[in-house]
């Protein structure tokens, strides 16, 4: 008698199929709902972003626009999909990228396109060189290029130093008078000659420091 | 028919006439000679002045030699004579000055315009 009443009860907990769930579920027969730590609907199983209630599905993608400047790179060969809510997020896109329009550089929303230059001024110095080719950009080349070739009167002499851009002919200044003499040599100068040498060079006594034959400044010659 | 080729020729001439080249602009940084001469080497212009100033132009790294002929015309040589003492001031005080010169070797007077600026 005692067992017929164990298989009732066994019986009668496989019929409600709640007997399982231990003490949490009740006595009223509704069925446990599977994990779903973010709410969103989707179970946790399921959800690519279990903790995340904006992101719950793979959707594929075919382009990025990670810096997010409008312009588009393709996706990686193979590239995953990507965790997402009811749509893509921003930076990725389901259209392929327009192959004319295909961003340079998508880590930086200033520069997109490739424009083509002329020169180039490596030091910043203001003084170009000639060279060719062309450089990703924004909406204009960045003022290190430059898309006229300078003159030869103008080409920078050392595009490694920003303190140099010119020749110019220098003088032997031995006794340190500010004015050198001799036959001169051509430098690659900035605003100042090098040390030991004068941009001018009509000193009547090179080994006397006292006499050098100064000029007045331009300041004072030049008529307003 | 003579009297077109007689306007044809004269308008020939004259466009020969009127043709001369871009004249040539040249910054002198430095002067280190100064020549003026007679063109022997040119039998047919040997009569002429030949003038000539070597010396290195800005941002550059060698001396050229820009020569340029006086034909006696009075205008040519008034320009040539005026622009002697020029060069000379530029090679007395090197450094001091930049020398502009104009020239259009094609002109009957190629010396164009010479001058001087004084270095900042």
């Amino acid at each position: 008698m005692r067992s017929g009443s164990l298989l009732s009860i066994i019986t009668a907990c496989v019929v409600l199929a709640g007997c399982g769930g231990g003490g949490g579920g009740g006595g009223g027969g509704t069925p446990t709902p599977p994990p779903n730590a973010d709410g969103d609907s989707v179970a946790d199983a399921q959800d690519c972003a279990p903790n995340d209630a904006t992101k719950w599905q793979l959707l594929s993608y075919q382009s990025v626009d990670m810096d997010q400047d409008g312009h588009k790179v393709a996706a990686a060969a193979g590239a995953s999909p990507v965790c997402s809510g009811a749509s893509l997020p921003a930076q990725y896109s389901a259209a392929a990228a327009d192959p004319n329009d295909l961003d340079c550089d998508d880590t930086s929303n200033a520069r997109w396109q490739m424009l083509s230059y002329a020169a180039v001024d490596a030091d910043g110095d203001g003084h170009f060189v000639t060279s060719s080719g062309q450089a990703c950009s924004g909406a204009a080349l960045a003022s290190t290029y430059a898309t006229v070739a300078p003159s030869a009167a103008t080409v920078d002499c050392d595009d490694a130093s920003a303190s140099t851009w010119r020749y110019v002919m220098t003088y032997a200044d031995t006794d340190g008078d500010g004015v050198g003499a001799g036959k001169g040599t051509v430098s690659c100068v900035g605003t100042a000659a090098p040390a030991g040498f004068s941009f001018l060079g009509y000193d009547p006594d090179a080994t006397n420091a006292s006499a050098k034959n100064t000029e007045l400044p331009s300041w004072q010659l030049t008529t307003p | 028919m003579k009297r077109i080729k007689y306007i044809a020729a004269i308008a020939l001439l004259t466009a020969s006439a009127g043709a001369s080249a871009a004249p040539v602009d040249y910054k002198f940084d430095s002067v280190s000679r100064f020549d003026a001469g007679r063109d022997w080497t040119n039998p047919s212009t040997q009569a002429q002045g030949l003038l000539s100033v070597t010396g290195v132009l800005q941002n550059a790294t060698t001396p050229i030699t820009v020569s340029f002929r006086d034909s006696g015309y009075s205008e040519g040589s008034f320009l040539n004579n005026r622009c002697v003492p020029i060069f000379l001031t530029m090679m007395e005080k090197p450094g001091r000055y930049v020398l502009n010169l104009s020239i259009d070797s094609s002109a009957t007077a190629p010396l164009l315009s010479c001058g001087l600026v004084l270095k900042s």
